[in-house]
């Protein structure tokens, strides 16, 4: 796999002249697409994806690499594809020509074991998106997305904007859980019913180590960078003391900043909203909320851990020791001890309960559930 | 007695000149016609407020004038009875009995996009819902009325069974100006088709029971008017939420030539009876 990855990338430096033209210069990054990913949920489970990644890294990831950019910068984004389907890239909101917006009746494919290269100038400072175009209603489900950073050049958010600190990207997305398990069975897709909620493509637990919380020095100013690529609207409630500013959307200073204590972020919208510790000793939370759009139902929450920075970052957290296996799982799953545990679905009624570590699963219907010891909460998935 | 005091625009009007607002027909009589509405396998019970006698998919819109009431008649060919209601800062009402006629002052609206439409269930749930556009004579607008369908609940409608609000709601069609793509992009109504360096006026009202969002690409777009997010009039975006009943203007300039898709983010709608592409998308056209 390395080496292939190794390959690939000789191949592309080969056949791209801009970019072996300036070979003593920092190479673009080169982006690839591939649908044999995996991700680890909250709690262990592992779910497939597809998605882009960086070739220098060789993975891809769920949202693919934050894209970062300044100001005026001529962009030649160079797009290598060596999965089974054909992909694009759409540069969401950088108002690119047709030419390189990444819709396949209106411009180009990029066609298994093909290269393909957007150019565009990143005009406006702000935050954008980008996402596979193909079958989006199954690409971007799949976790074909990322951020894009367009930073002004002076340290300000845009001309004549704030100074800020330090920039905290956070990207809203959700997913349906059967739809990654089983993608060749996704149809229809007017009935998508997401019931995994993120932000960065973390959630509920994994948000609370190390590098997902957030930090800034009391007395200056974090710029949040916040995009939704989710099928639910974001709704964000900060703590009133953080004076949550909002400056930006969608790429454009608001004509006034505006307080935003809570912020509802639909599918595609982005903000920029500075936020600032109250003190030295500030260590709360961001409430994210996600709202369905059909029945304006509040399914999901996630918590956003935003300190201030003289304060120690805690400690990763332990993985859970409860582990199915296999998961997901067709008539029976086995855990490491015959402990108590009871079998929930995900409107939390009880369905099964017992002992031992073989737990018979056969009477349960195709579906997503919550397995429940004293160690903790596990979801399994049976089909 | 009838008066035109107001403009009003015709599809046929539309398709002969897009769109010369300021020698359009006057007129000021519509129609509650009920008809089907076909979609992929699926043939659903409809209403519409039309501007003749005849069904037409299609509800009719108004041009109306900035800050000045005008007198409006309604037709009701319906068995049972509707209304005509807009949601302005005060809600204003006019009840039309079944088979009846019933002539009233439209009150006096500012600058913008609104939506009317007929409140009770049967007529909400089947269609009656359109859009005024006040104070809008750009020689180029277009204008998107959009809504969203559940088969199941029409057909209760329909046939006057209670429609089972409890159970989630997952419509099967959304639409722009009645059409889905790719028929959106045959819509003279909807689909923008402007030259370089044009101006354009795009009004839209969403129609539907849910929430919406709208993508532009090639393009950012101002806000002008909004009937419920009038904090954001000034804004300049390229994803834009409609609420449900929200009217908005938005001005587009035509900044670089070439196609470019319009859709709805919340990708649920850009399918047709679960089949993508379809749906809430239509195209921009910029000639060179």
């Amino acid at each position: 796999m390395i080496w292939g990855v190794y390959l690939i990338t000789a191949t592309i430096l080969a056949k791209t002249t801009s970019i072996t033209a300036q070979v003593l210069q920092p190479l673009p990054p080169i982006m690839f697409s591939e649908m044999n990913g995996t991700m680890i949920l909250d709690y262990g489970m592992e779910l497939p994806i597809w998605g882009y990644g960086l070739m220098a890294d060789g993975y891809i990831t769920l949202p693919g690499p934050l894209l970062e950019y300044e100001t005026g910068d001529n962009v030649n984004l160079v797009f290598s594809n060596p999965s089974p389907e054909s992909h694009t890239i759409h540069l969401h909101g950088l108002d690119v020509n047709q030419a390189n917006d990444g819709v396949p009746t209106t411009s180009f494919l990029v066609v298994t074991g093909q290269n393909g290269a957007y150019n565009f100038t990143a005009s406006n400072p702000g935050t954008f998106l980008y996402h596979c175009h193909v079958t989006t209603t199954l690409h971007l489900t799949m976790g074909m997305y990322g951020m894009i950073l367009v930073r002004h050049p002076d340290g300000t958010l845009f001309e004549g904007g704030p100074t800020y600190h330090s920039d905290a990207p956070l990207l809203f997305s959700d997913l349906e859980i059967a739809t990654n398990l089983a993608p060749v069975q996704s149809y229809p897709f007017h009935d998508i019913r997401p019931d995994y909620f993120m932000v960065n493509g973390l959630s509920g637990s994994q948000l609370d180590s190390g590098p997902s919380i957030l930090s800034c020095p009391f007395g200056s100013q974090l710029a949040l960078r916040l995009g939704s690529m989710a099928y639910t609207r974001t709704r964000l409630i900060f703590p009133p003391s953080l004076n949550a500013t909002c400056w930006m959307s969608d790429g454009r200073p608001v004509p006034t900043p505006f307080s935003a204590d809570t912020l509802d972020i639909f599918p595609g919208e982005r903000f920029t909203v500075l936020i600032t510790p109250p003190s030295t000793s500030f260590d709360g939370t961001i409430e994210v909320q996600y709202w369905d759009m059909l029945n304006s139902q509040h399914v999901g929450s996630n918590f956003i851990r935003f300190r201030d920075a003289s304060l120690a970052t805690p400690p990763a957290l332990t993985p859970p020791s409860i582990i199915i296996s296999p998961n997901p799982a067709h008539n029976s799953i086995t855990i490491p001890a015959s402990i108590p545990w009871t079998v929930f679905d995900l409107s939390g009624r009880q369905l099964l309960s017992g002992h031992s570590s073989s737990i018979d699963i056969s009477s349960l219907a195709t579906g997503n559930y919550v397995l429940r010891t004293s160690g903790g909460s596990t979801p399994f998935v049976k089909y | 007695m009838k008066r035109p005091v107001f403009i009003k625009l015709t599809s046929i009007m539309v398709l002969a000149h897009c769109i010369a607002c300021t020698t359009a027909i006057a007129q000021n009589t519509i129609w509650i016609n009920t008809g089907e509405w076909m979609q992929s396998a699926d043939t659903m019970p409809a209403l519409r407020f039309n501007s003749t006698a005849v069904f037409d998919t299609v509800n009719t819109f108004f041009n109306a004038p900035e800050n000045a009431g005008w007198e409006l008649t309604v037709i009701n060919t319906d068995s049972v009875a509707h209304n005509f209601t807009i949601n302005t800062s005060q809600t204003f009402t006019e009840n039309i009995p079944a088979g009846e006629e019933v002539t009233f002052e439209v009150p006096a609206l500012l600058f913008g996009t609104y939506r009317y439409y007929s409140s009770d269930e049967r007529g909400e749930v089947l269609g009656l819902s359109g859009l005024i556009k006040v104070g809008i004579d750009s020689d180029l607008q277009f204008h998107w009325n959009l809504a969203d369908w559940m088969p199941s609940r029409m057909d209760s409608a329909q046939a006057g069974t209670p429609i089972d609000w409890d159970s989630g709601y997952i419509p099967k069609y959304f639409s722009i100006n009645s059409h889905t793509y790719p028929n959106t992009a045959n819509d003279p109504l909807g689909t923008v088709t402007m030259n370089l360096g044009d101006t354009c006026l795009i009004s839209i009202v969403n129609g539907g029971f849910m929430e919406h969002v709208l993508h532009f690409h090639g393009f950012h777009v101002e806000i002008l008017s909004a009937t419920v997010q009038t904090s954001r009039v000034g804004w300049t975006k390229d994803t834009l939420p409609i609420h449900k009943g929200e009217g908005l203007t938005l001005l587009l300039v035509a900044a670089q030539a070439g196609v470019y898709p319009v859709h709805n983010h919340n990708l649920v709608a850009v399918t047709n009876a679960g089949f993508y592409p379809g749906g809430m998308l239509t195209m921009i056209t910029v000639q060179p």
